[in-house]
């Protein structure tokens, strides 16, 4: 199963789409690898300041789900940044992560209401296409925000999903040179951003050569899914020493199984997202660290690039949003609500 | 007539009605202490609507109820019982999943101290309550496992537990074998004893006319008269109840000698055993017993509705194959099912539907159903079989039973139908639609339709047939032709040598 | 009184049902209308037909189903199985019309296992389809590795994305099999035989109803429109994800209930149904063009059918 998902998120989705009935001239997009990109700390000093937008300029922004606190942060970036440029905003979203068909009917209806920009973050890779062409039909630009990737999309903005990986497995070499024992709890089977995400993982520790990931298995973005994965990985490997899970939620999941195993001092638990719950858990010294991608931070580099374009601009078609591997050494600098200070942090990072 | 001092319960000028239809015009009865009072009426006369006012699931409009000279006010089944009345409904009330003393004790379980309930106390005067009803009662084993003759006299020890003094009955024997009738007789008899009082509702005249001293007699939502029984004759309960005089009929035959169909040594399992019998032309063939003989599950097996083990079964000379109703449908059977609701009707569905379905295929062109064809025909059909009141569009489920089961039968003569089996053809239906059944099942012999009709009641299967079956453990025990049907000679063979 | 009787149309209740349900959909219609200018406008009225469109296709399956007296709840993951299978096919290479009627097949084919168990099997259809609910998703999970199958051919997505009198492709395909799945309940014997086996199987079964094949009919409709409408949305998504399908079921049995099916079985109406579908998607319409929160969506959803329910109740109740 392992194996035929890496090949397939490695390959297959682009394979597929070589034939692309929508006969565009873009080639699918893979976020991650898209040669046509910028980071979000070089938009200034190559694009200039942002223009001050027309009076009435308002944005749509459609997301997953309010259920979770990622996308309710994200919706929170759009306001203050529109806000602040005097932009109005309208957020929505699905009622939960599994309603494609209902999130498309929210993308649909927002398109005729007649928006000067449009960000989506869709369910899956597919489920907003037809809205993504019908206001492509209507000449409003969209923007596809994080972490599902439509292969037709014109502007992407989020962060490397690989790179998430990448800096946890980054931890594990700097810190456990010995190498040893690792397992991987995955996000849903097919999602783009769980297959980057573990991939970053395992390529970087694989390539270290003193590790062994003695699993890796799907806990659908479930925290009793995951609590029950990590308690039976660790039932049969008593000397592991770290997991890395593809979202918070799991990770915290994971913690719990950890310590009814007695095992805080010897496993460290990685998650990804940077939610606050994370965040008290690294604090408390229960998580060992969490990959921030800040997303009210995203949320305002997003809401800009609409702007940009609205305004005109040609910016390349993925702009890098900031990421940053949180632990207890690090926490202070990144917990901050001044804005402008953490621009600061992780432009200089 | 009991004088209203004295009375155990007296009811005067009761109404009720539901939205614009007044079901209860000012209703009055009367019941002396230790009487059984027969309620007597059609079906849809109120008789169900004035127990239900009486038990308290419907708030009557207006009248007075008093018990024991004492007036009460019943809105809840909860004032019901703290008057005094307690109903054993048709269909019994109780959880099978508990014991016989946990049913007795249902909704009033004695404690000990605030939480615990005291299982040994609940169970000792349980025994003691069904001591004097049927002492055969275990009152540990769980209500499922009795049969519904029992879980009645459990019912109404329920009933005494709760100091009940007057137990009203509807329909108490309509699932009971005449075995389980006479236990229920004897109960009836010990409850007198002590002075409670019965209200027995019964479409059965011959046990009104046994155990009751008098009755009331109920004809669209009005009180008609109270008689005294048995002085009253049954002509004249009848007249009142109908509201027209009955035509006496008397059997006419109308058999041949052509061979329609023959069964031959149709088994399955112990229930129907080698079982043979022969149906001619125009010939209506009786099929008596006691219950559980396999006259029902030998019905069934001719109808194809059950699989047998092994027999045949041939329609003019041609031994039909499949097992399944619809072989036999084509051969021309048709069962009228004694479980109506059950076995029956399509309760949602129009009369038309009803009618239609074993004939879909005569009644569409092109895969699509006829539907001015089926009107006009179902029309015309319940026409002819005076379907009251005359609307085949109406859902089956709104008519009563009688007219449900001319609808059954509307059912088989659209389909062609040319052995029509019966099977306890009146269940449930009252005197008037009782004696039109009966003229059905004659016009259908005098049209040259063989009829076979199971029934309990040993004057309707002497009334209908030509030739009468006994059966007896599943066998066909006797054969009596016209001359030799009594009561006397049906009982002989029916009832298993000691 | 007898002649004005026999001049009513046959199974009047179901459709004086209907009208109630239509009552409804104005209802909410004038409610929106009066609160947003956006909503009464042609553009958004067939905006909110093409959002029905689907789940009123996976409705109408259910609804027979329902009708003969049981339930399906795998309808989504058959569709995810029956729209990866046609598309795997169409990128292989497979025409167009070959790779339809196969994904139909399919989905078919999927009715005829849980319509087997059910009958020949004996099991309840709840749980024979519940365990089909998980059965059919991990073949599409299997199959596919979990990815999505893109580049389906263009004259293939002409079809959902394409409007016929301005009304679009899906409206039109799913209108049609709405009048078809009508005549068939309320013209045909097997919707005479689907109300009869709903309503009392034995008593159908006595009246030699063949109640077998018509418990297989249901189910094998059923799978088929949910192949339908997955064909109809890989169309308009250019790709087919073996994740599609989550929780049809039960906007499906919503719409039904909403239009006047009964879970008991025996009774229910296409119409009522595709008009529930509408109370549905103009809801969720609405609330967007309001600006309302998913949250509120979902409780303004859980209202309508509860208060569907409480009307029937009152109303049938006598």
């Amino acid at each position: 199963m392992q194996h035929l998902l890496n090949t397939a998120l490695a390959s297959g989705a682009l394979i597929f789409t070589i034939g692309a009935a929508c006969a565009q001239d873009l080639t699918p997009l893979n976020s991650d690898s898209e040669p046509d990109r910028i980071d979000w700390s070089q938009l200034d000093a190559t694009f200039g300041d942002l223009a001050t937008p027309a009076q009435g300029t308002k944005v749509g922004g459609v997301s997953k789900t309010l259920t979770n606190e990622y996308w309710r942060t994200l919706g929170e970036g759009y306001k203050t940044f529109a806000d602040a440029q005097s932009v109005g905003v309208v957020y929505q979203a699905a009622s939960n992560e599994g309603d494609q068909l209902g999130q498309l009917s929210i993308a649909e209806t927002l398109i005729s209401q007649g928006f000067d920009a449009l960000l989506f973050s869709p369910q899956t890779d597919a489920n907003l296409i037809p809205a993504l062409e019908k206001a492509a039909a209507a000449g409003v630009p969209v923007v596809n925000v994080n972490d599902a990737v439509i292969p037709t999309a014109r502007h992407y903005v989020g962060n490397v999903q690989k790179d998430n990986g990448v800096r946890v497995a980054q931890w594990f070499i700097d810190n456990h040179p010995q190498g040893g024992k690792v397992a991987v709890i995955e996000g849903q089977a097919g999602v783009y951003a769980a297959g980057q995400r573990t991939a970053g993982f395992t390529q970087t520790i694989t390539e270290n050569g003193n590790f062994d990931i003695v699993a890796s298995v799907p806990a659908n973005w479930s925290r009793e899914l995951a609590f029950n994965a990590a308690a039976t990985i660790l039932q049969q490997h008593p000397d592991l020493i770290g997991f890395y899970a593809n979202n918070d939620g799991m990770a915290l999941g994971v913690v719990e199984a950890v310590k009814s195993a007695g095992k805080q001092q010897q496993t460290a638990v990685f998650g990804t997202d940077g939610i606050s719950d994370a965040y008290a858990a690294v604090r408390a010294g229960d998580l060992t660290g969490t990959v921030d991608s800040f997303p009210l931070l995203t949320g305002e580099v997003a809401m800009e690039v609409a702007l940009r374009l609205i305004a005109g601009q040609e910016l390349p078609r993925v702009v890098a949003t900031p990421q940053a591997l949180i632990t207890k050494d690090t926490i202070d600098s990144y917990t901050t609500t001044d804005m402008d200070a953490l621009r600061a942090v992780l432009t200089a990072q | 007539m009991t004088s209203v001092s004295a009375a155990r319960l007296h009811l005067t000028d009761v109404t009720k009605s539901y939205g614009p239809i007044q079901v209860l015009h000012g209703v009055s009865l009367t019941v002396a202490p230790g009487e059984v009072h027969g309620l007597l009426g059609e079906n849809g006369a109120g008789k169900s609507t004035l127990l239900n006012v009486l038990c308290g699931v419907v708030p009557p409009d207006g009248g007075q109820i008093t018990v024991d000279g004492t007036a009460v006010t019943i809105a809840r089944p909860k004032d019901a019982a703290k008057a005094g009345i307690a109903m054993i409904h048709q269909e019994l009330q109780q959880v099978p999943e508990l014991t016989v003393a946990q049913n007795i004790f249902l909704g009033a379980s004695l404690r000990r101290g605030a939480i615990f309930v005291d299982r040994q106390t609940q169970e000792a005067e349980s025994r003691r309550l069904l001591a004097t009803l049927d002492p055969s009662i275990d009152v540990t084993a769980p209500i499922r496992d009795l049969r519904v003759a029992q879980r009645q006299i459990v019912e109404i020890a329920k009933a005494l537990r709760s100091n009940a003094r007057v137990i009203a009955m509807d329909e108490p024997t309509s699932s009971l074998t005449p075995k389980e009738f006479e236990r229920l007789v004897k109960v009836i008899q010990v409850l007198t004893a002590q002075g409670v009082s019965i209200i027995y509702v019964s479409h059965k005249m011959d046990e009104v006319y046994r155990l009751c001293q008098a009755a009331t007699i109920l004809r669209d939502g009005r009180f008609v008269t109270h008689v005294a029984l048995p002085q009253t004759p049954l002509s004249t309960v009848i007249e009142h109840m109908v509201g027209r005089e009955l035509a006496h009929a008397h059997h006419r035959s109308f058999a041949t000698d052509t061979v329609m169909m023959q069964v031959n040594a149709l088994s399955r399992g112990t229930a129907v055993r080698n079982a043979d019998l022969t149906l001619h032309q125009g010939e209506v063939l009786g099929i008596a017993g006691l219950v559980g003989s396999g006259r029902t599950e030998l019905l069934r097996l001719i109808a194809g509705v059950d699989r047998a083990d092994s027999g045949t079964v041939t329609v003019d000379g041609v031994t039909i194959s499949g097992a399944n109703p619809r072989a036999r449908i084509r051969a021309g059977l048709g069962l009228v099912p004694e479980e109506r609701k059950r076995d029956g009707i399509i309760r949602h569905r129009p009369i038309t539907a009803n009618i239609g379905l074993p004939a879909m295929s005569q009644f569409s062109r092109v895969g699509l159903i006829r539907k001015r064809a089926l009107h006009a025909r179902s029309q015309q059909l319940m026409r002819e079989v005076n379907l009251r009141p005359f609307d085949v569009t109406r859902a089956i489920g709104s008519f009563s039973g009688g007219n449900q089961q001319k609808a059954i039968i509307g059912r088989w003569l659209a389909a062609g139908t040319r052995i029509f089996l019966f099977d306890e053809p009146t269940r449930g239906i009252d005197v008037g639609a009782k004696a039109e059944i009966y003229d059905l099942i004659e016009t259908l012999a005098a049209q040259g339709c063989g009829v076979l009709v199971v029934s309990s009641e040993m004057p309707e299967v002497i009334r209908v047939s030509d030739r009468v079956l006994v059966m007896r453990e599943g066998r066909v025990a006797a054969s009596l032709n016209a001359g030799d049907i009594t009561e006397a000679a049906i009982a002989r063979h029916a009832i298993p040598a000691a | 009184m007898t002649k004005a009787l026999t001049n009513i149309p046959l199974f009047s209740r179901v459709r004086f049902r209907d009208a109630g349900t239509l009552v409804g959909l104005i209802l909410i219609a004038i409610v929106f209308s009066a609160l947003t200018p956006s909503f009464f406008t042609v553009q958004n009225i067939i905006n909110i037909l093409q959002q029905s469109s689907i789940s009123a296709c996976i409705a109408i399956g259910m609804t027979l189903v329902i009708i003969s007296g049981g339930i399906d709840l795998s309808v989504g993951p058959v569709a995810a199985l029956s729209a990866t299978l046609g598309a795997a096919m169409m990128v292989a290479g497979v025409p167009v019309p070959l790779a339809v009627l196969g994904a139909i097949a399919t989905g078919v084919a999927c009715g005829f296992v849980n319509g087997a168990l059910i009958t020949w099997g004996g099991l309840q259809p709840f749980i024979v389809t519940l365990g089909g609910l998980s059965l059919y998703r991990a073949l599409a999970l299997i199959y596919t590795g979990g990815t999505p199958i893109f580049g389906l051919p263009t004259e293939f997505r002409a079809l959902s994305n394409g409007t016929v009198l301005g009304l679009p492709g899906p409206v039109i395909v799913v209108a049609l099999l709405a009048l078809i799945a009508w005549i068939v309940l309320t013209k045909t014997p097997l919707g005479e035989y689907l109300m009869a086996v709903g309503g009392n199987p034995e008593a159908a079964r006595v009246a030699g109803v063949p109640v077998t094949l018509t418990k297989l009919s249901a189910y094998m409709i059923s799978g088929g429109l949910a192949a339908i409408a997955s064909l109809i949305l890989i169309g308009r998504l250019g790709a087919a994800e073996p994740t599609m399908g989550n929780l049809w079921e039960l906007d499906a049995i919503a719409a039904s209930a909403i239009g006047g099916a009964s879970l008991m079985g025996g009774r229910g109406s296409i119409v009522g149904t595709l008009i529930g579908c509408v109370i549905l998607g103009a809801l969720r319409n609405g609330l967007t063009l309001l600006n309302v929160q998913a949250f509120y969506q979902l409780l303004a959803t859980g209202i309508i059918i509860i208060v569907a329910m409480l009307i029937d109740r009152a109303t049938s109740g006598k």
